[in-house]
């Protein structure tokens, strides 16, 4: 065991091998508030990369129902469960939020490279704390998961009324797309006895050598998120490989620009906002103040890891939904949920701007630069000032190129009156 | 009808693969090792400086001065494949005829003297050094017997000889026979009829889409009266005919390299992938079934071609033992789902 740093913990941690990190992160941005659960994503991955014999039960990318949905089933509840056993009442936060080293302030409890020092499975001691679901809990993903929590007992055709009124709505559920993180320090490749994951130095990819792979499956008994899948025809275990030569820039569309991965750029909501980031030598991000990804995540700091107390230091952030009970969402995105609704909640001028990167266009954008615009009105909003500017943000490529110019207000058409029935 | 955005969208797609072609494998590039952050994953030695690369990659196709084929040679081959294309075709007596007619068999053999050289020799240049334990010993019988086939004592065909107008009978009736009336007779035509369930990454649905691509990559599309699907083995013959012709021309007007190897890469896979993944088998079951009449003849001049091709592309020929996909597999896949049993009106399960 080493010692390494988690800026997402806000202190250092055991990882099985030496801090390195790559040139650049695979890193992916979400807002949540907007997925409507339309798999688009799902089905981009699914016929790109896993439409063959016995890669059936494979979903790269899923999008399942929170709370009660999850693929496979229950992985967040068990892997929780087992933390909870490990370090009863103890996965705590405490400290001041420092930027950029501790955002969120610091972690008491355990990760789950520290509990495994003191868990021994069945089968002797885990790297990673974890649990290898069952063939079942693979199977029939979303099924009945459209279930909100806090529905009060009723009859068909009898609707709750009165429950939807923020801050928070008493009955609610959200959709939560996921795929894999591409870990800092990814438990699966920690996992492995075969050495057979790798994660590339160019892009922070971490992927699968299928020529190592023996299929011993300990790679999915210690991914937390459980995003390595066992495929049965050739006995290896596959992973979403981060569409990478897309993000080298080998997809033809892209006309050798890096590109966004197909659920990214498929997502019909504009929800998702894909990029690379780069690393100081301590393991924090390297300053690139106009780069979106790390506006959201380190100056607006509305985007928030999943599950980061399990320590991987996941690379994939969420804009939390901002109708669902707190304990719930700081369980699910630790201690910055506050913060972060509140903010998304009356956004100020540049995050309203940046949020117009979604979704607009395939390729990567490394940099953004806004156009002030005349202010259009202003309002209060949750009792708090609110103003609309209709700036102009331009996202630029990973060669400078332009790739995005869109403003705040999306342009309004009005058919001349002597064309109003003219279809 | 396509819409103007997706005809551009697809001449925009050929544009990309004749401008780049290693831009259309999403394979990783050849020059990128395998490397990771962590100190757990250390790449393999390189076996470069121990073994000299025998065979060219697939992916990088051999410059043009590496194998001393001309435009003759191209075309001879873009005839051969063309008679067979003709030769497998339903037959009629005005098909025959021709098959059957002097100047074709003059041309057939003059063909076969420049395309078939690569049967003759004795290690055909292009292929693996060291192929697996089963195209060994595939590779090694076919050879002998291809080097007979291929060394006819007077340079003619055996195809010739039995190609003659008064043997139109014996063929319509041994093809019949062999391929049917129905969808699939004992010698499908068809090349996903052929491939095990297990093996074979692919799906049928996925083979026929791949087929297509190909085609339409190249501007082709199978005439709608044509009537048969993607996969038919004239429809391969006459694309690998139109490829073979395509190269026949870049190499007469001298032009630059790269459409001569996008043109030779293409044959490669498609071979690789397709038509010399089956046919061997194919013609192993027809000659058994054909035994004694014509089509035996055709069978055997359609193996020691597609083996010479092989050797010539440098590609690993498919099994001769590729069984034939179960005839019911798609209703064994669709009872395995439950649906059926569960519509209404459905027959009771079976007890278990």
């Amino acid at each position: 065991m080493s010692t390494v740093f988690n800026w997402q913990l806000g202190r250092d941690m055991e990882y099985p091998y030496e801090a390195a990190y790559p040139d650049r992160q695979f890193a992916f941005v979400f807002n949540l508030n907007r997925c409507i659960g339309c798999q688009s994503c799902t089905m981009a991955c699914k016929s790109t990369w896993t439409f063959s014999k016995g890669q059936e039960a494979m979903w790269w990318n899923n999008v399942e129902t929170k709370p009660y949905g999850g693929y496979p089933h229950h992985w967040d509840v068990k892997i929780l469960d087992l933390l909870n056993q490990a370090n009863p009442g103890g996965q705590t936060w405490n400290g001041e939020p420092r930027p950029l080293k501790a955002p969120y302030g610091r972690f008491h409890g355990k990760t789950i490279f520290e509990v495994a020092k003191t868990h021994v499975s069945p089968e002797g001691a885990q790297r990673a704390l974890g649990y290898l679901p069952a063939d079942e809990d693979w199977a029939a993903p979303n099924r009945f998961e459209d279930n909100p929590a806090g529905a009060p007992p009723g009859s068909p055709g009898d609707y709750t009324r009165g429950d939807a009124r923020l801050p928070e709505h008493r009955t609610w559920f959200f959709y939560l797309a996921r795929l894999c993180n591409h870990c800092t320090y990814p438990a699966c490749l920690a996992a492995c006895p075969r050495n057979a994951i790798y994660k590339r130095p160019e892009d922070g990819i971490v992927l699968v050598d299928q020529e190592r792979c023996r299929g011993y499956r300990k790679c999915m008994e210690a991914c937390p998120y459980k995003k390595t899948h066992y495929r049965g025809t050739t006995r290896t275990t596959e992973k979403c490989i981060g569409c990478f030569p897309r993000v080298e820039g080998r997809d033809p569309q892209g006309r050798g620009l890096p590109m966004q991965t197909r659920c990214m750029a498929a997502c019909i909501g504009h929800i998702r906002l894909q990029g690379l980031v780069q690393f100081n030598p301590d393991g924090t991000w390297r300053e690139d103040r106009y780069n979106p990804l790390y506006y959201l995540v380190h100056i607006a700091q509305v985007a928030l890891p999943l599950y980061l107390q399990f320590g991987t230091e996941p690379n994939g952030y969420y804009i939390p939904p901002r109708w669902v009970p707190r304990p719930y969402l700081r369980q699910m995105f630790g201690p910055g949920v506050d913060a972060a609704i509140e903010k998304y909640l009356v956004p100020d001028r540049e995050l309203l701007a940046v949020l117009q990167l979604f979704g607009k266009d395939a390729r990567m954008c490394f940099r953004y630069e806004i156009r002030p615009g005349p202010k259009v009105f202003e309002t209060t909003l949750h009792g708090r000032k609110f103003e609309l500017y209709n700036d102009t943000i331009i996202g630029y490529g990973a060669d400078g190129t332009k790739i995005i110019e869109t403003t705040v207000e999306e342009p309004l058409h009005l058919r001349p009156e002597q064309h109003a029935n003219s279809i | 009808m396509p819409t103007p955005s997706e005809i551009s969208n697809r001449q925009s797609e050929i544009t990309n693969l004749k401008s780049a072609p290693h831009r259309a494998e999403w394979a990783p590039p050849a020059h990128a090792p395998r490397r990771s952050v962590f100190g757990n994953y250390r790449p393999e030695p390189e076996p470069a400086a121990a073994e000299p690369v025998a065979a060219p990659s697939p992916l990088t196709p051999a410059a043009p001065q590496d194998h001393p084929e001309t435009s003759d040679t191209a075309l001879a081959r873009a005839f051969l494949y063309r008679f067979l294309a003709r030769a497998y075709e339903d037959p009629t007596p005005l098909g025959w005829a021709q098959l059957c007619a002097p100047d074709t068999q003059e041309h057939l053999t003059a063909a076969w003297k420049i395309a078939g050289d690569r049967v003759a020799g004795s290690a055909p240049a292009e292929v693996p050094a060291s192929p697996g334990p089963a195209e060994e010993t595939a590779g090694a019988l076919d050879h002998a017997e291809c080097a007979r086939i291929g060394n006819p004592p007077d340079g003619r065909p055996e195809v010739c000889a039995a190609f003659t107008p008064a043997a139109f009978d014996a063929f319509l009736d041994a093809y019949l026979a062999a391929f049917g009336h129905a969808a699939r007779g004992p010698c499908p035509l068809n090349e996903i009829e052929y491939g095990d369930l297990k093996a074979d990454p692919l799906f049928q649905p996925h083979r026929l889409a791949d087929l297509a691509a190909f085609y339409r990559a190249f501007g082709l599309e199978v005439a709608e009266d044509a009537g048969e699907r993607h996969d038919h083995l004239c429809l391969e013959l006459e694309f690998m005919c139109v490829l073979a012709a395509k190269e026949a021309w870049a190499r007469e007007h001298q032009l630059d390299a790269e459409p001569l190897a996008l043109v030779r890469d293409a044959q490669r896979k498609f071979l690789r992938e397709h038509l010399g993944r089956w046919t061997p088998a194919f013609t192993r079951r027809l000659e058994r079934h054909a035994t004694g009449t014509p089509l035996a003849a055709l069978a055997r001049f359609t193996r020691a071609f597609t083996l010479a091709e092989c050797a010539r592309l440098g590609v690993p020929p498919g099994s001769e033992d590729l069984l034939l996909r179960p005839a019911d597999e798609a209703a064994a896949l669709c009872e395995s789902c439950g649906l059926a049993q569960a519509l209404p009106g459905a027959a009771p399960a079976a007890p278990a």
